[in-house]
């Protein structure tokens, strides 16, 4: 499966996960084999990877998020885009989200 | 386009091996984590902390906690529980049915959590998980004659009346295994004991057996420490650390014999010499000048084992300070005559 993602990639979190925002942290828990377990695996997000989560909604596409991410933040847009694509890549590659 | 807004730092994901570890998540954190995945239909597995279901699920057990899918639980249910007082989640064993509820009360506890509305039963637990392996936790049909008994103070108890009988048997076969009859006849038949430098494998065996409610963390190796176990037909039943502390001052410094530990129901076979003995040779080709320990005052049988490997108590030695009360502090000379 490629996990490359682009510009124009629409992506939400995988119905594979749950994921919930618990005492200032996104916990993430894969669906492994119909369980969700915390004793093998839990994924938590930093601060800009939770800004990034916040706007995964499955319907901007992830150069939209980057460009939204760019007023909020001290980066040039450029930076924020490939190291949004690189995260979103990443997540695609574990199973966290999935492509729209 | 620059905004005015904080520095950006590349986002990144982050995994955690297990909860409890980096990650900690207070027990209101993980009540949410919990009816999150139960509340998607999905089991949730997850390490418990805490000995209030001792003896069917101990501290760092993991639990799989399924949903109840619509249905109602029974009574004897091991269930993970939010108290309606409180919002805290356990997980607890329904011990009887109340009017629109349940009892819920701990294995281990005198006392019941109280009453609790089905809605704040969130999941039944359907296997509990011991160092990798499923054990035995009364979830089926024994769940219910638990409850049965853990209802009043039976089964507090049923176990008070275990532990004095244990404590009986302990004492009774001390003294059998101190009559000199044993002994022959148990050094006879217990066959040979092999001793063996021991290994990560071996050293978390005995950790666990030692110290069951502390997990074994590997220790970097030491060479200033050597470790044997006894192996009686391939099963450890016996341990014995020396340990050489590089220092001229405090109490401390110099060779110790450490941590000799005879597993009680391989005691009075020889178990215990052999261990002594392994020590002795050890820092005699050190080139140790003497050997020390410490010994509780009221273990008659260690100490007697220890003088007929030589050792004699040094009371009067600045060193015996490093005792406490409760130990006598013993000296080994090995001192070559000439």
């Amino acid at each position: 499966m490629d996990t490359n993602c682009r510009a124009g990639t629409v992506c939400a979190p995988s119905d594979n996960i749950v994921a919930r925002e618990i005492e200032g942290e996104i916990v993430i828990v894969p669906l492994v084999s119909g369980i969700g377990d915390a004793d093998d695996e839990l994924y938590t997000l930093n601060e800009t990877g939770r800004a990034v989560w916040a706007r995964l909604d499955g319907k901007r596409t992830l150069g939209e998020i980057a460009s939204l991410l760019s007023e909020e933040y001290e980066a040039d847009e450029g930076a924020i885009a490939e190291s949004v694509l690189g995260f979103a890549s990443a997540l695609v590659g574990r199973g966290i989200l999935s492509v729209v | 386009m620059e905004g005015g807004g904080p520095a950006w730092s590349p986002p990144s994901v982050r995994g955690y091996e297990r909860l409890g570890g980096e990650l900690r998540l207070s027990n209101k954190g993980q009540l949410e984590l919990m009816s999150a995945v139960l509340e998607k239909g999905f089991p949730f597995r997850t390490t418990v902390r805490g000995h209030s279901m001792y003896p069917f699920i101990r501290d760092k057990d993991v639990a799989t906690i399924a949903p109840l899918w619509g249905r109602a639980p029974r009574i004897g249910a091991v269930t993970a529980v939010a108290l309606p007082d409180s919002g805290r989640l356990v997980i607890h064993r329904l011990v009887a049915a109340a009017q629109d509820g349940w009892l819920v009360k701990g294995d281990n506890c005198p006392c019941p959590d109280g009453l609790v509305p089905d809605s704040c039963v969130l999941g039944e637990v359907v296997k509990v998980e011991r160092r990798g392996r499923a054990v035995f936790a009364a979830l089926g049909r024994t769940g219910s004659f638990v409850a049965a008994l853990n209802r009043g103070q039976t089964l507090v108890c049923v176990r008070a009346f275990l532990a004095l009988l244990r404590r009986v048997a302990g004492r009774l076969l001390r003294v059998v295994q101190a009559s000199p009859l044993y002994r022959r006849l148990a050094r006879r038949v217990a066959g040979d004991v092999a001793i063996e430098i021991a290994d990560e494998a071996a050293l978390e065996e005995v950790h666990n057996r030692l110290n069951p409610w502390q997990p074994y963390r590997s220790a970097p190796p030491n060479p200033d420490v050597v470790n044997w176990v006894a192996r009686k037909g391939g099963t450890i039943v016996g341990f014995v650390q020396f340990v050489h502390r590089d220092i001229t001052e405090g109490r401390w410094r110099g060779d110790w014999l450490h941590a000799m530990y005879v597993w009680p129901a391989c005691r009075g076979m020889g178990v215990g010499d052999r261990l002594a003995e392994v020590v002795c040779e050890r820092a005699r080709a050190a080139g140790a000048k003497e050997l020390s320990l410490l010994v509780r005052r009221d273990n008659r049988a260690a100490i007697r084992l220890y003088e007929k490997h030589g050792f004699r108590a040094a009371e009067e030695s600045t060193r015996a300070s490093a005792a406490g009360a409760e130990d006598l502090y013993m000296v080994l000379s090995l001192k070559r005559d000439g």
